[in-house]
C-alpha cells in the first residue's frame, strides 16, 4: 500500500504540480540572444566549401597533407606495466573513496575523476598526445604479472560487437540511469566492470579483449588515432612519428563493419545527449521543457531515443557509403572500414563542444577536491561564465569552432581515404559525395544542437 | 520583534507573543559562544542532518548556493556550541533534481546514514516525490522549496517548511503595493502550465481585493522562444504588466519586450526567480531599468542593511551586490538560499526545545517546531522576522519589492507579514504520527 501511495505521489508530482520559477536563464538563454543562425550558416558553408576545395585540388595535395614524418626512433623501456599497476592502485583508492567517502558527487574524488577527468578530459588528451589509456588502464599490469594470456579464442566473426554492446550499456548508464554520479553506486559499477573485464581478459587474453571487447580501450584507441603524434613499437624498437591530425586514420589498418558500428555509436551517444535536452526532443516525448521531471520521468523514451539515434546515424552512414559505391565508376572496392574512421574527428568535435561546460564547471570541483585532499585551501567554484554575455559568446565560439574544424578534417580525411584506393580525384569526389553531404548536414545539426534552447 | 513589525505585533495573539519570546531566548542563547559547549553534552556524537541537495540535474545552479549556505550555517552552529552541546554533521546526498531519486535519498538518510532529520531540497516535484517516503520512515523532513504543496495539505506531518514562504504568499503579498503604486489595471503574461496558472490565480484574486483587476491574461506555450506575436495582445489601457516568464527564453522575452514598447511602456512587475544568479547589468536587460521585481531577500545591500544581513553575507561569502566574494560576477541565488540558513537554525531551536537526544525524539521535535510561532529577526533569521503556522507547517515572512535603478535592484518596499497570510488549508497537528 505504501509503495502504491508513493507511486501515486510520484506520478502526481511529475504530471500535475509546478516547480517554482527556478528554471532561470543561463548559458542556454544567453545563446538565444547570440547570432547563432549566422554561425550555423557560415559554419555549414565552410564545411561545404571544403568539399568543393577537396574536389578541385590535385590528388597529391590530399595525400601530402596526411604524410607523416619520423621524429625519433630508438629503444624505450616498457613503462606501460608500471603505469598500469599505478593505474590499478589509483582506481582501487578511488573505488574505496566512492564507498566510504562523502556522498556528495561534486566532492567525492571517484565521480569527479571518472566523469570529469577520465570520460571528459582524457579523450581530449588522447587526441593530442596519443593513447594514454593504454598506459594507465588498470588491467594490463596485473594480467602481465599473473602471466594471464588467455586460453579461449575470441571469435573473429563477432568483431567489435562485445565492445559495442558494452559501450551501449555505458552510454545508457551515463545518459539514462537515475544517478550515475552517486559515489557509492558508481563504486559498485566501476568495481563490477573492472572485475568483468579482468575475467574476460583472463579468458580471452588482454590483447584480444582490449582489441575488441574492452570498450574503453577500443574507444581511446580510435580517438588516439587523431593525435598528431604516434608512438609505436615496431621490430623491437620505438618509432615516434609526427603528422597532420588524422594521419594515423589514413595510414592505419581499416576496421570492420562492427567497428564502424562502434564509432557510430560513440558519435550517436554524444549527439543524443545533446538532443535529449532540447525543447524539440522534450516536446516530442511530451515533456514540458520548463518543467523537466528529472531522469526518472524520461528513462523509457530516452532509452529508445539512444538506440534510435544510433540506428538513424548508422543507417544514414551506410546508405551514404552504399550510394557512393554505386556512384563510383572505376572501383567498387568496399570502403566502410576506411570511411567509418573518418567519422572520428566529428566524434571528437562533438565530445569537445558538448562537454566543454562540464569540464569548465566540474573541473573546478575536481581541483577543489584535490586541494582538499592535500590540505590546501579550496578555490571557490564559480559558474559566472555561464551567466555573462561575453563569456557565453566565447564558449559558443569555441564549441562551434570545434564542430566546424572537426567536420572539415573529416571531409578531408574521407577524400584522402578514397583517393588512397582510387588514385583519381574525380572518382574520389563521386564516391565520397553522399558521405560529404551527410557530413555537411551533420555540421548544421551539430551547430543547431549547440544553439537550441534546453530544458533538461 | 523588530520595529518594522510594529503593526504586525498588534495583530498577534497572546500565544504567538509568548511563543516568540521563548523562541527569542532559545535562539539567542544558542548563538552566544561559550554558553554551551560540547563538553556539557551527554553525548558528543554529532547530530546527523541529511542534506538533500540538487547537485546534478536542472536544479544544480541552485544546489551550489544551497550547499554554500548550508555549510556556512552548519559551521556557525558548530562554532557556537552545536545543538544541545552536540556538533552537527551535514550528510549531503545528490537528489539529481528528480523525485524518484529524492525518495531514494530520503530512504538512505533514514536507513543507511542513520540521520536524525532530513533537510534542504528546493524543486517542488522532488519534495512531492520525497515527502511520502519521509512520512513512512517517520523522518522529519524540513524543506526549503517555496512551493505551496506543504501548506496546501498534500504532504504529511513529517514535512515542514519553516524557513521560507511559499509562492502563494509571495504572489498575493505583492498586490497591495502594486495596486497602490503601479496601477490597478493589470495584464499578466505567464507560461501556460501549472506554475504560471498559480501566479495567474493567486494574483488575480489578490489584486481584486485591492480594487484592481487583471484585464488580460496572456498564456505563453512553454516551448515558445520568441514572444513578438503575443505582445500586441497587451491591451493599451494596461497600467501594469505582470510577467513571470521562466526558462531560457526569459532574456529573449525582455529584449523583445524592450523592442516592442520602446520608451512608451506600462509599469512592469516581475519575479526575480527568472533572473536569479543573473547580473542585472547583463546586455539585453537594459529595458528592465525602472521596472520592479519581487525579491524574497534583497540581493543588493541597501542603506538599511541590518547587522544580521551583514553577518550572514560575510559567513556565506557574498558581497553587497549578492555575488560571491571570490568572483564578483558569480551572482548568488540570494532570494532563496537564506532558507537553508534559517531552516538549520530552526532545527537547532526545535531540537533544543524538544531536548532532542536521538531518533526516538523525532516526534517531540516535530511537536516542538509546530508549537513555534515567531522567529525573530536575528543572526539566525537575517531575512527578517517570521511567523510560523504550526498547523500548516508553513512560515510567513516579509517580502520585498525592488526597483531596477542604475543596473541594481534597489529595495523600495517591504511587505507586512500579514500581507502573506491566508486561511489554513490543512491542520497537520490533527494527523497522527
Amino acid at each position: 500500500m505504501g509503495a502504491f501511495l508513493r507511486g501515486c505521489a510520484l506520478f502526481v508530482s511529475i504530471l500535475a504540480f509546478p516547480a517554482p520559477a527556478l528554471a532561470h536563464a543561463s548559458d542556454s538563454g544567453i545563446k538565444l540572444l547570440l547570432p547563432t543562425g549566422y554561425y550555423l550558416v557560415g559554419g555549414t558553408l565552410a564545411v561545404a566549401a571544403t568539399v568543393l576545395i577537396a574536389a578541385s585540388m590535385p590528388a597529391r595535395w590530399a595525400t601530402a597533407l596526411f604524410r607523416s614524418h619520423t621524429l625519433w626512433s630508438g629503444t624505450l623501456p616498457r613503462i606501460e606495466i608500471v603505469t598500469s599497476l599505478l593505474g590499478a592502485v589509483v582506481l582501487a583508492a578511488l573505488i574505496y573513496a566512492g564507498f566510504i567517502g562523502t556522498h556528495d558527487p561534486l566532492e567525492n574524488p571517484l565521480p569527479l575523476t571518472v566523469w570529469t577527468f577520465w570520460w571528459v578530459a582524457l579523450p581530449l588528451l588522447c587526441a593530442v598526445s596519443g593513447n594514454l589509456w593504454a598506459l594507465i588502464n588498470p588491467w594490463l599490469g596485473i594480467l602481465t604479472l599473473l602471466d594471464a594470456k588467455g586460453f579461449l579464442p575470441l571469435p573473429k566473426h563477432i568483431g567489435y560487437m562485445p565492445a559495442t554492446l558494452l559501450f551501449l550499456a555505458f552510454a545508457w548508464f551515463e545518459l539514462v540511469s537515475l544517478s550515475p554520479e552517486d559515489p557509492e553506486g558508481l563504486a559498485w559499477t566501476v568495481s563490477a566492470y573492472a572485475l568483468f573485464t579482468f575475467i574476460a581478459a583472463v579468458l580471452f587474453g588482454w590483447e584480444a579483449w582490449s582489441e575488441r571487447g574492452e570498450c574503453f580501450s577500443v574507444f581511446f584507441r580510435f580517438i588516439s588515432r587523431l593525435a598528431p603524434l604516434q608512438i609505436s613499437r615496431e621490430n623491437g624498437g620505438v618509432i615516434v612519428r609526427i603528422g597532420f591530425p588524422g594521419f594515423q586514420v589514413l595510414h592505419g589498418t581499416a576496421i570492420t563493419v562492427s567497428g564502424a558500428l562502434f564509432i557510430l555509436l560513440a558519435l550517436a551517444t554524444v549527439s543524443f545527449d545533446g538532443l535529449s535536452k532540447t525543447f524539440p526532443w522534450l516536446g516530442l516525448i511530451g515533456v514540458n521543457p520548463l518543467q523537466f521531471p528529472g531522469r526518472s520521468g524520461v528513462a523509457l523514451p530516452n532509452t529508445f531515443g539512444l538506440v534510435w539515434a544510433w540506428a538513424v546515424l548508422a543507417s544514414a552512414f551506410f546508405a551514404c557509403v552504399i550510394a557512393g559505391r554505386w556512384l563510383g565508376r572505376e572501383s567498387d572496392a568496399p570502403m566502410v572500414g576506411r570511411l567509418a574512421l573518418t567519422i572520428l574527428p566529428i566524434s571528437l568535435a562533438y565530445h569537445a563542444s558538448h562537454y566543454l561546460t562540464v569540464l569548465l564547471v566540474n573541473g573546478q570541483y575536481l581541483r577543489a577536491t584535490m586541494q582538499r585532499m592535500v590540505g590546501l585551501d579550496e578555490t571557490q567554484v564559480t559558474t559566472s561564465f555561464l551567466n555573462t554575455h561575453e563569456d557565453v559568446e566565447r564558449i559558443w565560439q569555441a564549441q562551434s569552432g570545434a564542430i566546424v574544424i572537426g567536420h572539415i578534417l573529416a571531409i578531408l580525411l574521407a577524400h584522402a581515404s578514397i583517393l588512397a584506393i582510387t588514385q583519381s580525384t574525380g572518382e574520389a569526389t563521386r564516391r565520397g559525395a553522399p558521405l560529404a553531404i551527410l557530413m555537411v548536414g551533420y555540421t548544421a545539426f551539430g551547430l543547431w544542437l549547440l544553439a537550441a534552447p534546453t530544458g533538461a | 520583534m523588530a520595529s518594522a513589525d510594529g503593526n504586525d505585533m498588534t495583530k498577534l495573539d497572546r500565544r504567538t507573543v509568548l511563543g516568540g519570546a521563548a523562541l527569542l531566548a532559545a535562539s539567542g542563547s544558542g548563538l552566544l559562544p561559550g554558553l554551551s559547549g560540547y563538553a556539557q553534552a551527554q553525548s558528543s556524537a554529532p547530530i546527523k542532518i541529511g542534506f538533500q541537495v540538487h547537485r546534478t540535474g536542472i536544479g544544480a545552479a541552485y544546489g551550489r548556493w544551497y550547499d554554500r549556505t548550508t555549510k556556512a550555517a552548519a559551521k556557525l552552529i558548530n562554532d557556537t556550541g552545536g545543538i544541545n552541546g552536540r556538533p552537527i554533521e551535514i550528510v549531503a546526498e545528490d537528489d539529481g533534481t528528480d523525485p524518484k531519486r529524492g525518495a531514494e535519498v530520503i530512504e538512505k538518510f533514514a536507513t543507511k546514514h542513520e540521520c536524525d532529520v532530513a533537510f534542504g531540497t528546493l524543486f517542488s516535484h522532488v519534495v512531492i516525490g520525497s515527502a511520502p517516503r519521509a512520512g513512512e520512515l517517520k523522518l522529519p523532513y524540513f524543506v526549503v522549496s517555496e512551493g505551496h504543496h506543504v501548506a496546501s495539505g498534500m504532504l504529511n506531518r513529517y514535512t515542514l517548511q519553516p524557513g521560507i514562504t511559499d509562492v502563494k504568499s509571495q504572489v498575493q503579498s505583492m498586490a497591495p503595493w502594486v495596486a497602490d503604486n503601479l496601477g490597478k489595471k493589470v495584464t499578466m503574461i505567464y507560461p501556460d502550465f501549472a506554475f504560471g496558472h498559480d501566479h495567474r490565480d493567486y494574483f488575480s484574486e489578490a489584486i481584486e481585493r485591492q480594487g484592481g483587476n487583471v484585464i488580460s491574461k496572456i498564456a505563453i506555450p512553454p516551448r515558445e522562444t520568441s514572444f513578438f506575436k503575443y505582445l500586441p495582445k497587451i491591451p493599451k489601457e494596461t497600467e501594469v504588466l505582470y510577467h513571470v516568464m521562466v526558462g531560457p527564453g526569459v532574456l529573449t522575452f525582455v529584449k523583445e519586450m524592450g523592442e516592442y514598447f520602446g520608451d512608451k511602456r506600462p509599469e512592469i512587475f516581475g519575479f526575480i526567480d527568472s533572473l536569479e544568479a543573473v547580473d542585472i547589468t547583463s546586455p539585453g536587460l537594459e529595458f528592465l531599468e525602472g521596472s520592479h521585481f519581487w525579491e524574497g531577500y534583497p540581493r543588493y545591500a541597501g542603506p538599511d542593511q541590518t547587522e544580521h544581513d551583514k553577518f550572514y553575507r560575510a559567513a556565506v561569502g557574498v558581497d553587497n551586490n549578492g555575488a560571491s566574494l571570490s568572483d564578483p560576477k558569480d551572482v548568488s541565488t540570494y532570494a532563496h538560499m537564506f532558507g537553508c540558513w534559517e531552516t538549520l537554525h530552526i532545527l537547532k531551536a526545535g531540537m533544543e526545545a524538544a531536548d532532542y537526544k536521538g531518533p526516538k525524539d523525532r516526534q517531540a521535535l516535530i511537536e516542538a517546531v509546530e508549537n513555534m510561532d515567531v522567529f525573530p529577526e536575528s543572526r539566525a533569521h537575517p531575512q527578517g522576522s517570521k511567523l510560523f503556522n504550526g498547523r500548516t507547517h508553513q512560515a510567513f515572512a516579509h517580502q520585498h519589492i525592488s526597483k531596477v535603478e542604475g543596473g541594481k535592484l534597489v529595495p523600495v518596499h517591504k511587505t507586512s507579514i500579514f500581507d502573506t497570510y491566508y486561511e489554513d488549508e490543512v491542520d497537520y497537528t490533527k494527523m497522527s504520527f
